[in-house]
């Protein structure tokens, strides 16, 4: 215990672990991340979570044998609600990589270089962000077949420049430290000092940012399945099984409301991770 | 005669993730009517939050026992309400940054003439709030002769100006002025001079003798740099890793200093002469694992087995001039 | 003797937003022997690190020349520099600001060698742990982040970075000004101790007289861009003839009797700074002077030499 006190990362996870509410949404988090893994074992019915039917079963309340009810073709809920995990996380991961790949580069060139190159990329995003993400993602979900992989590509288009922004401002103020200066003096080539000087120092906002906007990412995609221009039925998207669950409320509400408050509990969870996150970075920076 | 403000056995501890800091050791001093006491110590050594003990800013982790009164009246026993009115009532506050010290959205009289108006007086926010024209002229005239007081020129012009458009000497100024509403008698500075040009300092620390001078009042003046509190102050407390290890009359302490620290420090201090500058080993100790009894035995040329273990206690070594250090002991 | 440095009338010159021009270094005239020290002294605004990055060539100057080892590198270009820079190098004001928080203190330290040199990761650890060993840390610093570091701590390491390729000029930019005396003290023991150790020439940016009369064997009093007095540390404190310089002397809180034998006459400054941008045609230092006079306000005094190689900016002397 003594040696832990010393080390680097004793004061953050101090930090982290005072205030509850980020560790109930770590909990949350490792729980779903658990679910996602494990779906198919824990999954009473697995090959519910398909195009399967049981005519027989169909709208049955919440029982024991089917905890959180059937639906219109009497497919258990419960299943469904835990494989559709893997969507929402899926989601979220791609979303996020793309917006990640094409936001921060882009922040960076403009904040660093400046001038001509940052106009360009400043005004691009500008345009972009003047767009709600969900007309955006209609839009191309609309112009192209609804499904999955359109929504995911749409909702990734809508969030980049959020990223651009991000590592933009960042950039700007890193810049103006004094290493930056060092090691333009010494020689060091233009992208050493982008991708090893000033991007490392913007880690911990991007972690920060990206665990907030995880929940936001899987929200919007929800939307979509909502909206039908998402994934399509028989997939267990959330979005998608709240939707059609809405047709038969509110006799039927166990459909829409565990769906709904599955992606409610993953969504906060990813909110208060984020804030622990905060805490946890803003220590090693002072 | 009777100290002003006096100060006993001070302790005060901070909670910390890492364990219980150790931070005020028994600090204890006092200010008697019309002296300016000057705390020198260096950066981490405890002289602000002494400062913040006495202002009673201390943050909610801290935990403080001891006795702090002025003019008798001892602060810490008495309720929170009472003792926040009694110290904004009559210790004025010279701030360490002029630069931050001053909200850039207000107007210099809008934040003077609320000063006046609720000075002694439990504010109400939402009622602190008034645009400086609407005034009442007493205000005005109590913030101009202020701003006389601390050489403004044209301070009808300074009043309706903006803190930026201050220079930082002119801006701590107007925070001197404000640190005297209300006939305060006792003043405590926190390093005013520090974020300023030596240039500007002079200007500032001339001020400040001649206001002592000329209104009787008394001050606590905290820094670093003994030169300021040579010039400034009849008494000197120099404080180390949250002891005080000696202190008396600045003419005599400067002179002959006693405490091996105090000699370390004026050793370091580059001079206007060629002298050459030796500088003090080691670093500061934790405050959470203190040394056992001298806290400076670390870091000491002259230090004795006994030093380790055991705190000195005050030798009076010459007429007021006190050093907390074994090799002063009994016998001499 | 031999000049490490040299620089004739230079300029750096800043375009504001508005328009306005600042003229943070303004004509600027010095030259500096091998071995010796510079010390370049004013207050905050007087230009003194703009010089110094200047001189440097980390800013491009917009005026004049500068001579290293008698060649002319003012139009030197960014890779031609890259070549020199292993010559001149800087230590930064602020240590915290210097080191990126994210790298090791190894890392920090082997930039320069990974740049310049071609050494292998080995060899350059080696390098690395033997300058940790020259400013006085241990090796075990090697893996350490600068958060962990104290500011003495970290400045050394600062000046350990600057030593990495063997300079021969050293920009300090006050290198001291955020750190307690006790500290300032032992960093300044250890400039005094590499430069005697590796022959190095330093040029000392700071605002503290008493550094200066103990660091320095020249020195340069700046304000406003322009050098008002300049001479050997010896002769002007010996005898100081600008009236700013005497200001500056003044305004020193001293300690010992013996130090108030350098200052002539006590004096406090008052009246404005003038804006850089507005700088006046005639003696720049008129506003704040207690010696001015209605000649002064005729044109900007040219820095004669008064007395040999003791040279002043005032017709007043």
């Amino acid at each position: 215990m003594k040696k832990f006190k010393e080390s680097s990362l004793y004061l953050p996870l101090y930090r982290f672990f005072q205030n509850r509410l980020s560790v109930v949404g770590a909990i949350i988090i490792i729980v779903v991340v658990l679910i996602s893994i494990f779906a198919p074992y824990l999954a009473p019915y697995p090959e519910d979570a398909g195009g399967a039917i049981h005519f027989s079963d169909t709208f049955q309340p919440p029982s024991r044998k089917h905890l959180l009810g059937t639906d219109d073709v009497g497919r258990d809920v419960l299943s469904r609600i835990l494989i559709g995990s893997r969507i929402s996380l899926l989601l979220g991961v791609v979303v996020l990589t793309i917006a990640v790949l094409i936001g921060i580069p882009l922040g960076l060139i403009a904040g660093y270089f400046g001038g001509l190159t940052e106009k360009i990329i400043m005004r691009t995003t500008d345009i972009f962000l003047s767009i709600p993400p969900l007309v955006l993602a209609l839009a191309v979900s609309a112009a192209f077949e609804p499904n999955l992989r359109n929504s995911m590509i749409a909702i990734a288009f809508s969030w980049w420049p959020w990223y651009t922004r991000l590592a933009y401002g960042e950039t700007l103020s890193i810049k103006e430290e004094d290493f930056i200066e060092v090691a333009e003096s010494l020689g060091a080539s233009k992208w050493y000092i982008i991708f090893r000087e000033i991007l490392p120092n913007m880690t911990s906002t991007l972690v920060v940012k990206i665990s907030l906007d995880f929940g936001y990412a899987i929200l919007t995609g929800a939307a979509l399945g909502f909206l039908g221009l998402g994934a399509q039925p028989p997939t267990p998207e959330w979005g998608t099984m709240v939707s059609l669950g809405r047709e038969y409320l509110p006799n039927v509400w166990w459909i829409s409301t565990f769906s709904g408050l599955a992606i409610f509990i993953t969504v906060l969870g990813f909110n208060l991770l984020g804030d622990g996150l905060r805490d946890f970075f803003d220590v090693e920076v002072n | 005669m009777d100290a002003l403000l006096k100060v006993e056995d001070l302790h005060v501890n901070f909670k910390t993730p890492f364990g219980m800091a150790k931070v005020l050791n028994g600090v204890s001093l006092y200010i008697k009517p019309q002296e300016i006491v000057s705390l020198v110590g260096e950066t981490g050594c405890g002289k602000s939050i002494t400062a913040k003990s006495i202002l009673d800013v201390l943050p909610e982790t801290s935990i403080i026992s001891g006795k702090i009164s002025l003019k008798d009246k001892d602060f810490l026993s008495i309720g929170k309400k009472e003792r926040r009115t009694l110290i904004r009532s009559r210790i004025g506050y010279i701030p360490q940054n002029p630069m931050t010290s001053l909200n850039p959205v207000f107007t210099i009289g809008e934040v003077f003439f609320d000063l006046i108006k609720w000075h002694g007086k439990e504010i109400v926010p939402w009622r602190a709030y008034r645009k400086w024209k609407r005034h009442i002229k007493e205000e005005r005239d109590i913030a101009i002769e202020l701003l006389k007081k601390v050489h403004l020129p044209q301070p009808e012009d300074v009043l309706s100006k903006y803190p930026t458009q201050l220079s930082g000497g002119m801006r701590q100024r107007v925070l001197i002025a404000m640190s005297m509403i209300g006939n305060r008698e006792f003043l405590i500075a926190d390093e005013p001079t520090t974020a300023l040009d030596v240039t500007i300092q002079k200007g500032i620390v001339e001020l400040i003798k001649e206001k002592v001078e000329e209104e009787r009042l008394s001050v606590l003046y905290i820094t670093h740099n003994l030169g300021v509190a040579k010039y400034l102050s009849n008494r000197i407390y120099v404080m180390y890793a949250g002891d005080i290890v000696e202190f008396g009359p600045s003419e005599s302490l400067l002179r002959n200093p006693l405490h091996p620290y105090t000699q370390g420090l004026l050793n370091s201090i580059p001079k206007l002469v060629k002298t050459g500058f030796s500088g003090i080993p080691g670093r500061l100790p934790s405050y959470i694992t203190p040394p056992e009894g001298c806290r400076f035995s670390p870091r000491c040329p002259k230090s004795m087995e006994i030093c380790n273990n055991i705190k000195p206690p005050l030798k009076e070594v010459e007429e007021g001039h006190f050093v907390r250090c074994h090799l002063y002991g009994k016998d001499n | 003797m031999e000049k490490i440095i040299e620089v004739k009338a230079l300029s750096k010159h800043f375009k504001t937003k508005k328009g306005l021009t600042v003229k943070a270094v303004d004509e600027v005239d010095f030259f500096l022997e091998k071995g010796k020290t510079l010390a370049i002294v004013g207050e905050s605004g007087s230009g003194k690190t703009t010089l110094g990055k200047t001189l440097l060539k980390i800013y491009e100057p917009t005026g004049g020349r500068i001579y290293f080892e008698g060649k002319d590198i003012t139009n030197y270009s960014k890779d031609k520099m890259k070549e020199l820079r292993a010559n001149l190098q800087m230590v930064f004001q602020d240590p915290t600001s210097s080191l990126n928080p994210r790298k090791s203190i190894g890392n920090i330290i082997s930039l320069p060698l990974k740049i310049h040199t071609r050494m292998t990761k080995k060899e350059i650890k080696e390098k690395v742990i033997w300058l940790l060993e020259q400013v006085d840390l241990s090796p075990a610093f090697y893996s350490r982040y600068p958060n962990a570091l104290s500011g003495g701590q970290k400045q050394r390491v600062g000046i350990a970075r600057a030593l990495a390729l063997n300079p021969k000029l050293i920009v300090l930019d006050e290198p001291t000004a955020s750190l307690d005396v006790s500290v300032q003290a032992k960093i300044l023991t250890l400039l005094e101790e590499l430069k005697n150790r590796f022959g190095l020439s330093y040029i000392y940016i700071t605002h503290d007289l008493g550094v200066v009369r103990n660091m320095a064997d020249f020195t340069l009093v700046m304000y406003l861009g322009r050098v008002m007095e300049y001479a050997s540390t010896e002769e002007l404190f010996r005898n100081p003839l600008h009236p700013y310089t005497v200001a500056l002397l003044s305004s020193i809180p001293t300690i010992m009797d013996e130090e108030k034998s350098t200052i002539p006459y006590e004096i406090t400054l008052s009246g404005d700074i003038p804006s850089l941008t507005e700088i006046p045609d005639y003696c720049r230092f008129y506003s704040r002077c207690y010696k001015k006079e209605k000649e002064c306000m005729e044109k900007e005094p040219e820095l004669r030499e008064m007395l040999s190689g003791h040279w002043v900016r005032c017709i007043r002397v």
